[in-house]
């Protein structure tokens, strides 16, 4: 083992009691988590706080309907949950199978994308509203080491799925 | 023809010639001359013996009558003897003119002495046979009478033939003179013309001769003028060959040095060709320890390439080990994400276990990003090792080549050797064919130096043999000169 690995992982190690070791700090409120998804093959960003989980894999069973953006239903935990596509949901081509499903609301529904890219912590000063003429349900930019990055609002999408549901088929997607 | 004929040759014919036409005229003098003597001599022999028979029978005619006036007067028999033998003498005198005589009038006139003889004889025996019985003085009267008629008959029968004898010899004469000057007519005619000819053919003899000489003078004059040519351009040749020789016999001095000195670096090559074949068999023997070492050599490189395709393989499933903590990683690091959604779920009570699940998130994402690494470095290791028993197997493939090289090294040794020898048996060859070849060449260097003496004495030869030609020249044209003066001068 090298030299610089060694220290490395003392350095991690120390990090990680001294983490536990701390008494707990206050809630940092100026902070966001977000997660970095690709919708086709556009880069997005949705609030962690605003999903109801993050799932891998999962098999998705096309089931026929009107709505262009239900790909088909998944298996959780015992349930059938309907699942969307976030490209056709906001508008731009599909580029692959979407293999990471996001729970949304209470886990009644997910949404689709095509990859999962990592978990990003901004300030919150990073996030700014959306100046309008952007994709369809992106509610703020988050400003990610000088790339502004879409965020995409999941209540609006969900707003979108279920008032679609409710009101009938559309072939294109909903506004926010 | 004439042009086939040489000097001498027609010197010859000329002479011959002239020396025929001398003996023709000689001949036809001599002939002449003889027929000049047979004609004298027939005057002189036949025609004047037979004026001197006729005056012979004149004589006995007189005799005759003289003998038979005589025996008239005298009676004496022994003169009539006398006059028988006369008469006899008479006879034969003509009966030889009348076998003398050729001409019918020679024939015609000794006829009519013979007929007149037999008259006067027979009227002569008459009177003398009545003599007797006569006196002198009738006898004589009678002889006067009857005998002097026929007598002067017989006379002038004998003055005929005499005078046809003196005539016949004075043609004889006059021919013979006239034959004498035919002769000498014939004989001038013919010195004229062998003068004319033996002038013509002087002539034409010296004008052949000297066309014939002009020629050749000419001919002598361009061939001197050519031998001068070429005696100079000899002279200058061999100048330039005593020259050349001289320079040859520099360059084969050098040469000979040069012999030498190859002769010399022949023995040094022998010996270090000994000492080369030395060296090679201990090059041999060093390649073959070396082949030895190869050979270990290759089995070692063998074993690395086997313990690095181990490593490759070992690699490979640290590589699948780390796929699955990067997957673990990246199910940790869900999980963790659902936990902190979970906790924020939770409310108040959730805070805590949001910082531990914040914690085992940030746990998973250095896992993964330490797992990113240890990908890297498993794949510089995987390349190095990929180089590796690349350049292993480059390594054991250059052994190997290594290895034949040195077969061939060692077959080369051999040949090296082999060769070796032959080269110290050729340079000792060299040596001694260089040392044969210097003494030919000492004898060369002889010879040139006779060459070059020749050579010597052939400039002088032709110095010489250009005076020769210049003379010869002049010769020509003194010849000229003599031949033809007017071209001469």
């Amino acid at each position: 083992m090298r030299d610089g690995d060694a220290s490395a992982l003392s350095g991690l190690r120390e990090a990680f009691d001294q983490v536990f070791a701390a008494p707990p700090a206050p809630a940092r409120r100026e902070e966001v988590a977000l997660l970095r998804m690709r919708a086709g093959a556009e880069p997005v960003a949705i609030r962690v706080l605003q999903a109801a989980g993050l799932l891998q894999g999962r098999r998705i069973v096309p089931v026929p309907g009107r709505r262009r953006e239900l790909l088909g239903v998944a298996g959780l935990r015992g349930r059938v949950i309907p699942v969307y596509s976030a490209a056709r949901l906001i508008g731009v081509p599909e580029t692959g199978e979407p293999r990471w499903l996001v729970l949304c609301g209470d886990g009644g529904l997910a949404i689709a994308f095509t990859a999962f890219d990592g978990h990003l912590v901004l300030p919150a000063a990073n996030l700014a509203p959306a100046r309008g003429g952007e994709r369809a349900h992106v509610a703020e930019l988050a400003d990610a080491s000088g790339a502004l990055l879409p965020v995409l609002s999941m209540p609006s999408l969900v707003r979108a799925i279920t008032a679609s549901v409710v009101q009938g088929p559309n072939p294109r997607s909903a506004g926010p | 023809m004439n042009r086939r004929l040489t000097f001498s040759q027609k010197l010859a014919l000329g002479f011959a010639l002239v020396v025929s036409l001398a003996g023709l005229v000689v001949a036809l003098a001599i002939s002449s001359i003889r027929e000049v003597v047979a004609r004298t001599d027939a005057v002189v022999n036949i025609a004047a013996q037979r004026l001197v028979d006729t005056e012979r029978l004149h004589a006995l005619s007189f005799k005759g009558a003289a003998d038979s006036r005589a025996y008239l007067m005298t009676r004496n028999p022994r003169i009539l003897e006398e006059l028988r033998d006369t008469r006899g003498e008479f006879r034969r005198t003509l009966d030889l003119l009348a076998r003398e005589v050729q001409t019918d009038e020679g024939r015609q006139l000794l006829a009519a002495v013979d007929r007149a003889d037999e008259a006067y004889q027979r009227i002569l025996l008459d009177v003398l046979a009545t003599s007797a019985s006569t006196s002198v003085e009738a006898a004589g009267a009678r002889a006067e009478r009857d005998v002097r008629p026929a007598r002067e008959v017989l006379d002038r029968a004998i003055d005929a033939f005499l005078a046809r004898e003196g005539r016949l010899l004075a043609e004889d004469r006059h021919a013979s003179a006239e034959s004498a000057q035919s002769a000498i007519r014939k004989l001038l005619l013919l010195a004229l013309a062998a003068v004319l000819l033996a002038t013509g053919l002087a002539f034409g003899l010296a004008r052949s001769l000297a066309r014939q000489i002009t020629r050749a003078i000419r001919h002598v004059e361009s061939s001197s003028s050519e031998l001068q040519a070429a005696a100079g351009e000899q002279a200058t040749g061999a100048k330039e060959q005593a020259t050349a020789m001289a320079e040859i016999t520099t360059t084969i001095s050098e040469l000979l040095a040069t012999s030498r000195q190859i002769s010399e670096s022949a023995q040094r090559v022998a010996g270090i060709a000994g000492e080369t074949a030395g060296a090679a068999k201990a090059g041999d023997q060093t390649v073959q320890r070396s082949q030895d070492s190869v050979g270990s050599i290759r089995r070692q490189v063998e074993l690395i390439v086997g313990h690095m395709l181990e490593l490759g393989r070992k690699s490979q499933q640290i590589g699948g080990v780390l796929e699955i903590i990067n997957e673990l990683a990246e199910q940790t690091n869900i999980l963790a994400i659902n936990a902190t959604i979970e906790a924020a779920g939770a409310g108040e009570a959730g805070k805590r276990f949001a910082v531990v699940a914040e914690e085992i998130r940030k746990l998973a994402d250095r896992v993964a990003g330490s797992t990113k690494d240890i990908r890297v470095l498993i794949d510089e290791v995987r390349s190095a090792v990929n180089t590796t028993v690349m350049a292993t197997e480059s390594g054991s493939k250059a052994v190997e080549a290594g290895a034949r090289q040195f077969t061939e090294v060692a077959a080369a040794f051999t040949l090296i050797t082999r060769l070796v020898g032959t080269t110290r048996e050729a340079a000792r060859e060299i040596e001694l064919s260089t040392k044969q070849q210097a003494t030919a060449v000492e004898q060369v260097n002889g010879a040139v130096a006779n060459v070059a003496q020749a050579t010597r004495e052939a400039e002088a030869s032709s110095g010489e043999a250009l005076r020769t030609a210049s003379q010869l020249a002049q010769m020509s044209r003194d010849l000229s000169s003599l031949v033809e003066p007017a071209r001469a001068g």
